[in-house]
């Protein structure tokens, strides 16, 4: 069942515009002309219940936009959208009682106060009864393992304790589907490696839907099935997140360690990166020529002693199909 | 509508609570505040002391009518400043784009801004207001109760008018100078004897700039009690309050249509 639907969702600004200098700024006092921003161009996807989807694109791609629609904060220009059954934007406060958000600029924590209060006034504000809450608080402080610093002022607490709290606060009122907006951000490997086996658990044991949009090619690979890319305002990819792996970027760098010194070596298609008495660097674009065609080009010529195959990166990933997305965007622009 | 309204207050007393124990973190930071604005208003109060030590009368005016008057604003202020903090940046949470924060919990988003803040200072007023009020009067329940019904009003209509201020930056984009000038003026005049403007000006101070709902009418009240008098201030603080929240709301649409002025249309 799709907790998420939208369907040609559509969303344009209307910004002032001004000329440079100070008689332009004289000009858009006086007379202002608008123009129009385009900023979610008639996107559509589904996401269906349970599943752990990231949300990602370059700074001003339209992903903060779609999901303040998804949230009901926004109003679209068109096109529709439902959230658990629910038009956001028409029934917000209602909806707002069956999502939670995690927004990176604002915190629902006090920072002068311990997590535990702030879980206290959330609760209210979920108007969640006092029985439910504490058998409530307790879940999330074993869930999120929060036992030892959940009555230290907020402030005292390190940045990954505190997104642990933060998310923690943001699921009391169980919701279900959960908007988490770059959750690792600023965190060393340690935290964020703790942060994204939460958000694992959050999704498995209690089989919160998560929405999630981040910066860090870590998070989508190791946590998310399925990824929708977006750009100026257009679902550019939405694809599992192991097809984006195999199939949107097929370089792989081929490492190999020679059993006897070989100094001449002759492969065809291949790009070599270093070749030394002792073994071998090259890059294969497996869609012009097979990680088997050419091993058993090498095996004819040299014995091995080790073979590795390097698979690129996420973040390689996903910064070829932004590049890629800004060359048509720049052809466009030239057509 | 009782249930309604149990709910908003125990809402509103639990942001109340969550505010005071944050502000006690720093107990030194919070008493020197309140003693500092307790000095700070007792100064104020001096200078007029000094005046009436030269005249009997302004106006009308006696000496006690200004410790009404200061005791009353100060209440006033201090009910806006300790509840409703939220109140004296709602312009910078406009043009900011702060509201999201609020529109994504099931609370109303106006009242929920309001109670957001709270300032320790102004403590300093409530004990300053209450200290001044018995002076002038002889203490009982009822009168202490008299001055809590009054400065609630009274700080209903500062923070309704400091809504309608700030809620101009849905419109124009940063509206703060604006707003804290309107706001301060209104503080201001709730500070000086009715008896010293002229027709229009007074016509102003019970319309445009509502000081006189704020202080002079009820330092009437406390003077020569009356029913009207009475019905007139509720009259007057519930339609403040719809106004403002009418223009908020109305505001919250541009907002919500994401093309304020400020409105940072990529992302």
């Amino acid at each position: 069942m799709a907790v998420i639907e939208v369907n040609r969702l559509h969303k344009v600004f209307r910004t002032k515009t001004k000329e440079p200098g100070l008689r332009g700024s004289v000009q858009a006092l006086l007379r202002p002309t608008y123009s129009e921003l385009t900023a979610v161009k008639g996107i559509s996807f589904a996401v269906e219940e349970g599943e752990l989807l990231a949300f990602i694109g370059p700074n001003g791609a339209g992903k903060s936009t779609t999901i303040k629609m998804l949230t009901g904060i926004l109003n679209p220009t068109g096109g529709t959208a439902k959230v658990l059954g629910l038009v956001p934007w028409e029934s917000r406060l209602q909806l707002a009682y069956n999502i939670g958000t995690v927004f990176g600029q604002k915190s629902q924590l006090w920072y002068h106060l311990p997590a535990i209060d702030s879980f206290r006034l959330l609760g209210s504000i979920y108007e969640i009864d006092s029985r439910e809450y504490s058998r409530r608080v307790g879940e999330v402080v074993e869930l999120f393992e929060l036992e030892d610093f959940i009555k230290t002022p907020v402030r005292k607490l390190s940045l990954g304790q505190r997104m642990r709290c933060e998310i923690a606060a943001s699921i009391l009122h169980r919701p279900k589907v959960i908007f988490l907006d770059e959750p690792t951000i600023g965190l060393d490997l340690v935290a964020k490696l703790k942060i994204r086996e939460l958000i694992k658990r959050l999704n498995e044991e209690e089989k919160t839907t998560i929405f999630l949009t981040s910066h860090d090619a870590g998070d989508i690979e190791q946590l998310c099935k399925r990824v929708i890319v977006i750009n100026h305002g257009d679902i550019i990819l939405d694809a599992p997140t192991s097809y984006l792996r195999h199939n949107y970027l097929t370089t792989k760098i081929v490492n190999v360690k020679f059993s006897a010194p070989c100094p001449e070596l002759s492969l065809s298609n291949v790009e070599i990166l270093k070749h030394t008495d002792k073994g071998v660097k090259f890059r294969v674009d497996t869609k012009v020529k097979s990680i088997e065609g050419v091993l058993t080009e090498l095996f004819a010529q040299v014995d091995t002693e080790d073979i590795s195959v390097e698979e690129p990166g996420m973040e390689v990933v996903i910064r070829d199909i932004y590049g890629r997305a800004a060359e048509v965007g720049e052809q466009d622009a030239v057509g | 509508m009782l249930t309604e309204a149990k709910r908003v207050t125990k809402f509103v007393l639990q942001y109340f609570s969550a505010n005071l124990q944050s502000a006690m973190e720093y107990r030194g930071a919070f008493l020197s505040q309140i003693i500092f604005m307790f000095v700070n208003n007792i100064m104020l109060l001096f200078f007029w002391w000094v005046l009436f030590s030269k005249i009997e009368s302004l106006n009308g005016w006696s000496f006690q009518h200004i410790m009404r008057l200061y005791a009353i604003a100060s209440g006033a202020y201090a009910v806006k400043a300790i509840l409703f903090g939220g109140s004296f940046s709602l312009s910078s949470t406009i043009a900011e784009g702060g509201l999201d924060f609020y529109l994504a919990l099931p609370k109303p988003v106006l009242l929920h801004v309001l109670v957001s803040r709270s300032f320790a200072s102004a403590w300093g007023d409530l004990v300053f207001g209450l200290a001044i009020f018995l002076l002038t009067v002889s203490p009982s329940i009822g009168m202490l109760l008299a001055f809590v019904i009054l400065i609630l009003a009274g700080g209903l209509v500062m923070t309704s008018f400091a809504v309608i201020a700030h809620s101009l930056s849905f419109w124009v984009g940063y509206g703060a100078r604006l707003a804290d000038e309107l706001t301060e003026a209104l503080l201001t005049f709730s500070l000086y004897p009715e008896g010293i403007f002229s027709a229009v000006t007074r016509w102003v101070l019970y319309t445009l700039i509502p000081a006189g709902f704020v202080s002079y009418l009820p330092v009437r009240i406390m003077d020569e009690f009356s029913w009207p008098y009475v019905g007139l201030l509720g009259f007057f603080v519930l339609g403040i309050v719809l106004v403002a929240r009418f223009i908020f709301y109305r505001g919250l649409k541009r907002y919500e249509s994401g093309n304020l002025v400020v409105t940072n249309a990529a992302g």
